[in-house]
């Protein structure tokens, strides 16, 4: 026997995060944060509600930051972020081969480290999107800070308000 | 404390008169690439000046062999020697050993400042040795271009000149953001050193300084670890010499790493200084802007 997986169904989407060339864009999510390595654009209910290169949205009490270009490479973002109330940073970037990629991993995992702030990565490599969500170690069971990575959509359930 | 000041110093010159290190140093400078040689030590405190003397001698020797610019020992390297005192040993592995280490503290230190100054000389290449630990205060010493500097945890930066670069000291906890590193970042330091070791055997924990730096900010970093049972504690550690994943063999983002995190070993690896610099040209350095915020508050 392998291991067991339990598949849960959600009726409800609160934030859906996806990269501008496979968005999800469906008017029953509330916030839909699209972006790429240029500008995120924010949905509400459908609608644009803001296009910039980094952006502090709420929903529901719970504030978020998004961020793109060259501020989602430097540590300095995600402190900022942090300082502002912010309970996640979701990050747009792009690279070239394996090598690049790795980068791009293993610098989302170290900002969700020092900050202690979660990390949604968005990254496009050669072409294909990539997600991975980070952790600060201490707050996640696992131990390796790691709560996804992988190129398919994945739904997830996060408690803000139990886990600031 | 007399052993340590006169019959080991004395003894220790004997010893070391035979080797000669001059051809290393006119060997290995003026070159861009370099190696590194950092050490790993299991805490356990030398019981005999003989002792003391084999383990420095032999590494003075591997070092000679191996012909590294840089050389990194961990902290508490100096505590080793507390283990000289007669019915000290035992109490280094309780707590008590870190009272110890304060009583002796200002003999150990000057001791130990001496020490790395012959070993430096010998050796002729850039010493960094961690460092002696007490309760009050903890001390590293690197000896660079025939001088010997003596840096406290009080001291804002730790950064010497070696050979036409620039090398810092971190003590551990600032390495865990990128505030102080990204400082000296912009004096131009190339090489960051520390010595971090954990009470967490996770491996995912062990990566939360150093390691993620290098790949945050695009720097070279060096570990040196003191694994074992340190006053009372059991510590777990890995030396290495860690880069952005970019840089390194199967984008790991080490360029060296020992696997074990229990026991002692060397961790030796040569790095190019102009493929940091080109990688770290290569990033814009639009951080400034937040300037007003890392250092002054809020903004």
């Amino acid at each position: 026997m392998g291991p067991q997986v339990g598949l849960l169904e959600f009726d409800e989407v609160d934030i859906a995060i996806s990269w501008q060339e496979e968005p999800i864009l469906k008017e029953w999510i509330k916030i839909n944060v699209i972006g790429d390595d240029k500008v995120i654009d924010i949905y509400e209910d459908g609608k644009v509600l803001e296009t910039s290169t980094y952006v502090f949205t709420d929903i529901f009490d719970v504030r978020f930051a998004a961020v793109t270009g060259y501020d989602a490479y430097y540590p300095e973002f995600y402190h900022f972020a942090k300082s502002k109330d912010a309970r996640f940073v979701v990050s747009y970037k792009k690279a070239d081969g394996m090598a690049g990629f790795m980068n791009l991993k293993y610098q989302s995992w170290s900002y969700a480290q020092e900050a202690g702030i979660m990390v949604f990565s968005v990254m496009e490599v050669s072409g294909k999107v990539y997600y991975g969500v980070y952790a600060p170690i201490e707050r996640f069971r696992k131990k390796n800070g790691i709560i996804y990575e992988g190129s398919t959509r994945n739904f997830m359930e996060v408690n803000f308000y139990e886990n600031p | 404390m007399k052993i340590l000041d006169g019959l080991f110093i004395k003894n220790l010159d004997m010893v070391l008169k035979g080797i000669k290190g001059e051809y290393l140093s006119s060997n290995i400078k003026g070159k861009s690439s370099f190696r590194i040689m950092s050490y790993q030590f299991d805490f356990k405190p030398f019981s005999t000046p003989d002792e003391a003397i084999y383990f420095i001698n032999a590494r003075i020797r591997e070092i000679l062999r191996y012909l590294p610019r840089i050389v990194v020992f961990p902290r508490y390297t100096a505590n080793l020697f507390l283990g000289l005192l007669p019915f000290s040993k035992k109490r280094l592995h309780t707590e008590k050993g870190l009272e110890l280490s304060s009583r002796f503290y200002t003999i150990l230190k000057s001791f130990y400042i001496e020490l790395v100054n012959k070993i430096g000389k010998i050796t002729g290449v850039t010493f960094v040795s961690g460092t002696v630990f007490s309760e009050e205060e903890e001390i590293v010493v690197i000896y660079a271009g025939d001088d010997v500097h003596v840096f406290t945890n009080e001291d804002s930066t730790k950064v010497v000149n070696f050979e036409g670069y620039k090398l810092a000291f971190l003590f551990p906890d600032e390495t865990m953001d990128y505030k102080k590193p990204r400082l000296l970042q912009e004096m131009d330091v190339e090489v960051f050193i520390t010595s971090e070791n954990w009470e967490d055997e996770n491996e995912w924990v062990m990566r939360k300084g150093m390691w993620a730096r290098s790949q945050t900010l695009g720097i070279f970093g060096i570990n040196s670890a003191m694994v074992g049972n340190i006053f009372g504690k059991e510590f777990f550690g890995t030396s290495f010499v860690s880069a952005p994943a970019v840089l390194t063999k199967n984008f790991t983002g080490f360029v060296v790493k020992l696997n074990d995190h229990k026991e002692k070993g060397v961790a030796i690896a040569d790095i190019n200084m102009d493929v940091i610099e080109e990688y770290s040209r290569s990033l814009p350095k639009t951080y400034r802007k937040y300037w007003s915020f890392t250092w002054g508050g809020n903004s």
